[in-house]
């Protein structure tokens, strides 16, 4: 696959903004390191194991991970992201891949974190095939993101469109998607609060979400103020 | 709230109070459990705030409207 079709598989230019970063912390997602403090409590995971954090941008998960004992590689599709880490003073291993074919061999890591990025994600279902290839027998699989409270709207915008709102899904199709790639969803937790916070922070740096969303070249859509997006974090295990 | 957004007319209030100029400076507004740091106008002096119906009924509207989950 050429760079080319990769940045169109997986466009990071909001997550980019020093503008955003500003808002959202390094962590660039609702709840900043919150949920991943949660998540992390509920795993039972051996020092020094290895945990794979994809769409690790600034690498804020990474470093956490690593301060809490873990071997923890972060991926990421933006070069910009990988250089502004490092230019932070960011060290942990961190490289440049694609979720859809990740650089790892079967079975050899205890736990993925996407925490606000399977949204992003062109082919959703393969990414997770992936997460579940590298993934060791009874490994983790947390995931944050996005996700339609009620019905799903119909959006103009195609899912991977720049932004996790438009690969959001319900949470029936976010937990079929995980046993379809062999997990078992042992917790799922609504955090909604979390990304009211955000977009609240948002509407007073941007002015409104219009004019954030316009800040991007997003248009809002035309049923916009008829959606509602919530938040979770989902836990999976990967099946014997 | 950033300094950008602050309408140049509203910093040429004066507190009725100390009779200072106000000036565009953090202020951290709470709702619902939420807390917000923003540049508002207010009073160098006593930190009185001034919000006026343009800011009351925009931004801090919206984000009511967003934690309400109106």
């Amino acid at each position: 696959m050429k760079t080319s079709s990769l940045a169109a598989a997986w466009p990071v230019n909001l997550y980019e903004s020093k503008r955003l970063q500003g808002v959202t912390g390094p962590a660039i997602r609702p709840g900043d390191l919150a949920l991943t403090q949660r998540a992390l409590t509920l795993l039972p995971l051996a020092e020094k194991a290895t945990v794979l954090d994809i769409g690790c941008g600034l690498g804020a998960t990474v470093s956490y991970l690593r301060e809490k004992g873990l071997s923890a590689i972060g991926l990421d599709l933006s070069t910009v992201l990988l250089r502004d880490a490092r230019a932070a003073g960011t060290q942990p291993p961190m490289a440049r891949a694609d979720a859809h074919r990740l650089p790892m061999r079967n079975e050899s890591v205890s736990a993925v974190f996407m925490e606000c990025t399977l949204s992003l994600m062109a082919r959703p279902a393969r990414v997770l095939e992936e997460c579940s290839r590298v993934l060791r027998s009874e490994g983790h699989l947390v995931v944050t993101d996005m996700y339609w409270r009620g019905e799903a709207p119909r959006l103009k915008a195609e899912p991977s469109a720049g932004c996790c709102i438009f690969g959001a899904v319900e949470r029936q199709v976010m937990e079929r998607r995980a046993k379809d790639a062999g997990f078992t969803v042992t917790l799922w937790e609504d955090h909604t609060a979390q990304l009211k916070y955000l977009a609240a922070k948002l509407v007073f740096e941007y002015g409104s979400l219009k004019d954030f969303w316009a800040a991007f070249g997003i248009s809002e859509e035309e049923n916009w103020c008829c959606v509602k997006p919530g938040y979770c974090l989902m836990v999976a295990r990967k099946d014997l | 709230m950033t300094e950008q957004h602050i309408d140049p007319e509203d910093l040429k209030w004066r507190c009725s109070k100390c009779g200072e100029k106000l000036v565009a400076a953090p202020a951290v507004v709470e709702y619902m459990g939420n807390r917000f740091t923003n540049d508002l106008p207010q009073c160098p002096k006593c930190g009185w705030v001034l919000v006026t119906e343009k800011i009351a009924k925009g931004r801090m509207g919206e984000v009511e409207r967003i934690l309400e989950d109106k």
